[in-house]
């Protein structure tokens, strides 16, 4: 069984009854001119938004839209071309600073609530408002599952990268119950204070409580009313009755994230050093969108073959990346890694010069490590933490009780910074992040494809292979392979 | 009492505490002192209706004894929690969100089933001469015991008329209304759809649900509750076909292992079709329900002869199996999750953390036993701490290392 910090710290901070820091190293950087957004659908309409408020990185909001009642035609049009128009508005912004758009929002919740949208209305063609709307947020949402990328940044994921609450993770999907955890006031009930924050909606959707006693009831009014046909201001008042129950919610969402980012501005963070080019590859992507935008592409719903395959190794070597980076900057994320056997920590033996020929020499030596369980094997390459330049493959290990004992040859960095010496402590990581893999990978992938294999081609199939003739004494030939 | 330290996610295959596992023969009792039992059980909770819903329920989290013994007991469990602990039972739903299913339904069966023919057609699960459509419903409305009664009396008639091959069995019948023994009681389930061809020898049900069809996004987790009422429904009319021909075999090869799960698509209310095999599913069930009266017995025997469920003690005293997932579908979960924290359960801190901890019952034990202000009880115990220590150890080399 390995240890796992992560369970040791959920275990502090189980003991201390607050929240406990983790990764030491910022993943991502709020940009000033981020778009905080909280939105509310209606409870079984998982594509509308009811009401949405929007706003700035330590400002009030600065926005707030509510329709009456979304299933309406009229309202959610109404509600999609306001929405469509501000993220334009915020588009053209970045476009002209060689800024990326960023969007904060509260949680896994309210991304599959803008997933939602994108996905449903791209290809609504008899609104194209709704479209672009949805076409604008297919950036954001596409953008989402990658690792590293920077537009949208998830309030819970990044408290909860550096903050481990005494909750169970599936809680940790709750802003208001993480925030709740995170500096609680001294001797209070942190159980109960989690239980009342939890009754705060955060996500997508209003509680079944507030549906039926409060929503329920005023929509129904302005159903009714519209059906009859009532005068203008008789409609403009309960639209301001549904509003003044939806903008309460929606504002407590806002603040909740307004709180959350306050937090972790205030905790200073020092950034990976990866995070220079997730910028530069999220500028990168914004500005291949907005071409792909201005050109019509149509942002398929289902990738062809070669198209997913290319983004499955895309998002692939993202992770690799983002693990990597953050195995070998953040102290938390190496720790973690040495504890789960995936990187190797110990002290240097016997390093020691075997010539292989003439000018060809090798160089090895061993780690001794106390790691109960390695998840390594031989062939595997790791990479120093304290200078890159230096890789080894695995060429062997063993178990001597207590401790693990495993060769290692040099690849790299023979002579800078060279083979450390007998006693040195020493930490290897599986790899630093590779920029170019991605890019070696596409290159690959394109060489292969230029002769496709007669299995993808019509028409080409091989023919018969000619057969030989037969030998008329098999043995004889058996006897002269002996 | 929470069980610790087993606190792993429960999914859909997992096996329910066998007789044999749980240590030998459950306890053997006539049908009249098992009811008898029951009722005292039971104390003053009334008996609900359970629905397919509910049954459904007991996969979700097959190693649970207590939602189990409460459902054996036909006590809602919302209901369970008030009378023992004065919680103030959970809204079960938002009728915003409610009005969208009904409406999503009456357009289904507006015009005979207009739009369900065209759906169905489409898919290829109907001909394009299939005809027929019935609404068990409108013919005998009303919630009454009559009515009722009269529906199940109807629907065995449409069904008896496909077993006979009669050529004019309706293509697509609504809301039939079945019912399946469970542990020696039946329980009404009523399929949205039954659906046949006319070249089908039998019937397939069905589920209307007002979710989106948003192809592999569309949320996992209502998928499989759906699937597991498919399941109850499946057992439900192999019960009812077992019961008009008296061949059990022949009910499982005329109600095959599949289920149509109607949703609606992005926009609009325009219904898709997705069939889908749920033989997990069923077989998941069909082994919930089959070990439920030995499990019920089992618990029986344990408890004091005076116990009962109306009381905090008597619902305390029936082992649960709390996991992360339970508040996802439990009504008691908030009260169990109040339970485990009060003896330091390790599961209130995830299911990773319960596996970590192993035989460390507690979270204040393994607090103590990191602190040296207890003693390891056991070799098993030792390990545990020293894999925490060794990982204290190791966060601590590395905070130095990084100044």
């Amino acid at each position: 069984m390995q240890g796992d910090p992560m369970l040791l710290r959920r275990l502090e901070a189980y003991d201390a009854q607050r929240a406990v820091p983790s990764h030491t190293h910022a993943r991502v950087r709020i940009e000033p001119h981020a778009l905080v957004l909280a939105a509310l659908a209606l409870s079984g309409e998982d594509a509308s938004v009811h009401a949405i408020t929007m706003g700035w990185p330590g400002r009030p909001a600065a926005q707030l839209l509510v329709v009456p009642d979304p299933r309406k035609r009229d309202d959610a049009a109404e509600m999609f071309a306001w929405l469509g128009s501000s993220l334009e508005r915020y588009f053209a912004w970045c476009d002209t600073r060689g800024a990326f758009p960023q969007i904060v929002i509260t949680s896994d919740a309210a991304l599959r609530h803008l997933t939602n949208i994108a996905e449903d209305y791209r290809f609504l063609e008899q609104s194209a408002g709704v479209c672009e709307l949805a076409r604008r947020l297919t950036y954001f949402t596409d953008r989402a599952p990658e690792a590293g990328q920077q537009c949208v940044v998830v309030m819970t994921h990044v408290l909860t990268t550096h903050w481990v609450t005494p909750m169970q993770p599936i809680q940790e999907q709750h802003l208001a119950a993480v925030l709740a955890c995170i500096d609680p006031p001294s001797g209070c009930d942190l159980a109960a204070r989690i239980d009342a924050a939890e009754q705060i909606p955060m996500g997508a959707t209003t509680d079944p409580v507030f549906d039926n006693t409060i929503l329920g009831p005023r929509l129904r009014t302005y159903d009714a009313a519209r059906r009859r046909g009532d005068a203008p201001e008789v409609l403009a008042a309960h639209r301001h009755e549904v509003e003044a129950a939806l903008a309460p919610v929606v504002g407590r969402m806002y603040e909740a994230i307004q709180d959350g980012l306050g937090r972790f501005v205030a905790a200073h963070y020092p950034e990976l050093l990866s995070l220079e080019v997730w910028r530069e590859q999220e500028l990168s992507a914004y500005q291949r969108f907005r071409v792909a935008l201005q050109q019509g592409v149509r942002f398929p719903l289902h990738d062809r073959a070669k198209q997913a395959a290319l983004r499955l190794l895309g998002r692939e070597d993202a992770a690799q990346n983002e693990t990597a980076a953050v195995e070998c900057e953040d102290t938390f994320g190496r720790a973690r890694s040495i504890c789960l056997g995936e990187s190797l920590a110990g002290m240097v033996e016997n390093p020691r010069v075997v010539r292989r020929g003439p000018r060809a020499v090798d160089t090895f030596f061993d780690v001794v490590t106390s790691q109960r369980a390695l998840a390594l094997r031989e062939r595997d390459t790791f990479v120093l933490t304290s200078d890159h330049r230096l890789t080894v493959v695995v060429t062997g290990y063993a178990n001597d009780g207590a401790r693990n004992q495993v060769t290692l040859r040099v690849l790299t960095g023979m002579r800078a910074p060279g083979a450390p010496t007998t006693g040195t402590s020493v930490t290897f990581v599986r790899a630093r992040p590779d920029w170019y893999r991605a890019g070696r990978q596409r290159h690959a992938v394109h060489e292969r494809l230029q002769t496709m294999p007669w299995t993808h081609v019509p028409g080409t199939r091989p023919g018969e292979y000619p057969r030989g003739v037969a030998p008329a004494n098999p043995l004889a030939v058996l006897e002269v392979l002996r | 009492m929470s069980q610790i330290g087993a606190g792993h996610d429960s999914q859909v295959g997992d096996e329910p505490p066998s007789e044999q596992a749980a240590g030998g023969q459950a306890p053997r009792m006539s049908e009249g002192d098992y009811r008898a039992r029951l009722q005292a059980l039971r104390g003053t909770a009334p008996v609900g209706r359970l629905n397919a819903r509910d049954i459904a329920q007991l996969a979700r989290n097959p190693q649970c004894d207590r939602v189990l013994t409460l459902r054996a007991l036909g006590v809602d469990l919302a209901d369970a929690g008030f009378r023992a602990f004065g919680d103030a039972p959970p809204e079960k739903e938002s009728q915003i969100a409610f009005g969208n299913g009904i409406m999503f339904e009456q357009g289904l069966i507006r015009d005979d089933g207009a739009r369900l023919f065209d759906m169905f057609c489409g898919a290829g699960g109907l001909l394009a001469s299939d005809t027929g459509f019935v609404n068990v419903e409108r013919l005998a409305p009303g919630a009454d015991p009559a009515s009722q009664s009269r529906r199940e009396v109807i629907t065995r008639q449409l069904l008896a008329r496909k077993l006979a091959g009669a050529a004019d069995a309706p293509a697509i019948i609504w809301h039939a209304r079945l019912t399946l023994t469970v542990d020696g009681n039946p329980v009404v389930i009523e399929p949205d759809v039954l659906s046949a061809s006319a070249r089908d020898a039998f019937y397939r049900p069905g589920e209307a649900k007002s979710y989106r069809d948003r192809g592999p996004r569309t949320n996992p987790s209502d998928i499989a509750t759906a699937s597991l009422q498919g399941a109850i429904e499946v057992l439900a009319l192999r019960e009812v076909v077992t019961s008009l021909t008296g061949d059990a075999v022949s009910a499982r090869t005329l109600v095959g292992d599949s289920f149509d799960l109607i949703l609606r698509r992005r926009i609009g209310n325009t219904p898709r079709l997705r069939t889908r095999v749920i033989r997990r599913e069923i077989a998941s069930m069909e082994r919930v329900l089959g070990h439920m009266r030995g499990r019920v017995l089992r618990v029986m025997a344990a408890l004091p002869s005076d116990a009962s469920v109306d009381t905090s003690a008597g619902h305390l005293a029936v082992p649960n199996h709390l996991t992360e997932g339970c508040r996802a579908h439990c009504a008691l979960a908030h009260r169990c999750e109040l339970a485990a924290r009060a003896v330091g359960d390790p599961i209130i801190l995830g299911s990773a953390m319960a596996d970590a901890m192993g035989v460390v019952g507690s979270l204040p034990r393994l607090i103590d036993l990191l602190h040296g202000r207890a003693v390891p009880a056991s070799p098993d115990e030792m390990r545990v701490v020293r894999t925490f220590r060794d990982a204290q150890g190791v966060l601590d080399q590395e905070v130095r290392r990084a100044g």
